[in-house]
């Protein structure tokens, strides 16, 4: 069953249609989502929640346009939606929490530690813009399509990517002086 | 300097690998399942919701008693099935009352003039609980209705809604005085002209002894959402985020008191 399939079973009311978009799309929402919010709870809830609002609107759906980009705009408008909700004070816990619990423990070497920075300082972004970089660099959206999922104009895509990369870039440097040093190896940067 | 082409590498594995990591073993199958069953279910009945605005509540034991003991506990229960077209447009309903608010147990006690049935003592249950849209819960009082499609009136004298993380799922208990009074505990539900799948499945149940009005998952048979009416004439809902097995819904009303 493809997308057309399965949105037409569900339309009709058999629910196995929304199993099969649930496989299909899950996997890049949940990535898309957990990049935003920066929790996986968050994520998988996000993700959840914005495919019941496919079930509850399935009818408005215009049959001639593809499904994908319209699900990932109700997931990022939700993922954003929810990271604004939520308090930075949770989101610090969050981080610190996943930094003191290395998934495996053989592994935890100086690359974690470097990607643990690249990944704290994507955190400290404002949400517009890491959700701008998340979909540019984790799902390969280019700028036109990140506008129409952010619905908003393309110059605004590049300004948040731009300065998205900028803020990173110093945040990066910042942090590669004294004790951060590791990010600046990991990045390969040079002064 | 990082070079643009440096930092891009660094920002493509590094927001792959960290998101790979924290959900590349989710599956939302189930939730989503879950959701759209107890979608289905609260659109079948709105009017009956509208009335007892969300009831989600709890029994009234003691933790020393027993499960057989709490079934005693529960009043008759009467279903009456409304027939109902699965396409129609049904009767708007609108609902006029004050906004809920966060408050206390205690505060809500002294609102509605009877005793709030909590979880607390109960380890597994945790509160305030995170909900979907960020918002952190525990307890909510729901003013009363004043009037329904524009006519003024006593509907209810409000309820309380307690929220509790049960080995990760979302528990809420609402707790309501009947506005019927002390008489067996009245329930519509409508009955639609063809098969809706997904549906919720509700039926009085005899469990431990006693009734209880119960909504099941119509894919495993798990329940939903639970509901009774004490002595006391409170009607006790409990509904689950994610669909529990009886074992464990009859653990969280041991645990009320």
């Amino acid at each position: 069953m493809d997308d057309g399939e399965a949105i037409d079973a569900l339309r009709r009311g058999n629910t196995e249609g929304m199993d099969t978009l649930v496989a299909a799309h899950q996997s890049r929402a949940l990535r898309v989502a957990y990049q935003i919010t920066r929790d996986t709870q968050a994520a998988e809830d996000v993700v959840a929640d914005a495919f019941l609002a496919v079930f509850q609107r399935i009818k408005s759906l215009d049959p001639d346009r593809p499904f994908q980009p319209w699900f990932l705009r109700i997931v990022v408008n939700r993922a954003i939606s929810d990271t604004r909700r939520r308090s930075r004070f949770q989101r610090v816990l969050g981080l610190l929490s996943r930094a003191t619990e290395p998934s495996d423990p053989v592994q935890v070497a100086e690359t974690n530690e470097e990607m643990r920075r690249v990944i704290a300082a994507l955190d400290r972004l404002p949400v517009n813009e890491r959700a701008a970089l998340s979909l540019r660099y984790l799902e390969d959206f280019d700028e036109r399509s990140i506008a129409e999922l952010l619905g908003c104009p393309i110059g605004t895509v590049k300004t948040r990517l731009h300065r998205g990369r900028n803020r990173l870039r110093q945040e990066l440097i910042g942090n590669g002086t004294g004790a951060d040093a590791p990010a600046l190896s990991f990045i390969g940067g040079s002064e | 300097m990082i070079s643009d082409g440096q930092l891009d590498s660094v920002l493509r594995s590094a927001l792959r690998e960290d998101a790979n990591r924290a959900v590349g073993s989710s599956n939302v199958t189930g939730q989503v399942r879950a959701r759209m069953a107890h979608a289905i279910a609260k659109d079948s009945w709105p009017a009956r919701r509208a009335k007892l605005l969300v009831i989600v509540a709890v029994a009234t034991l003691a933790l020393s008693v027993g499960w057989v003991a709490l079934a005693a506990e529960t009043g008759l229960i009467r279903i009456h099935w409304a027939q109902a077209p699965l396409n129609g447009q049904g009767t708007p309903i609108d609902v006029t009352a004050s906004s809920p608010y966060e408050t206390t147990v205690s505060a809500a006690e002294a609102k509605l003039g009877f005793h709030v049935q909590t979880l607390d003592g109960y380890a597994a249950a945790k509160t305030p609980v995170t909900m979907p849209d960020g918002r952190t819960q525990s307890v909510v009082f729901h003013p009363p209705v004043t009037a329904i499609n524009g006519k003024s009136g006593a509907h209810n004298t409000g309820a309380v809604a307690l929220y509790y993380s049960v080995s990760g799922d979302r528990i809420e208990i609402v707790e309501q005085m009947d506005p019927n009074g002390s008489g067996p505990l009245d329930v519509t539900i409508k009955q639609f002209d063809q098969p809706v799948p997904g549906l919720t499945k509700a039926a009085v149940e005899t469990l431990g002894g006693d009734q209880y009005l119960v909504f099941r998952s119509p894919s495993d048979g798990a329940i939903v959402a639970i509901e009774w009416k004490t002595p006391e004439g409170v009607i006790v809902r409990i509904n689950c985020s994610q669909p529990l097995n009886t074992d464990a819904v009859v653990s969280l009303i041991q645990h009320l008191h």
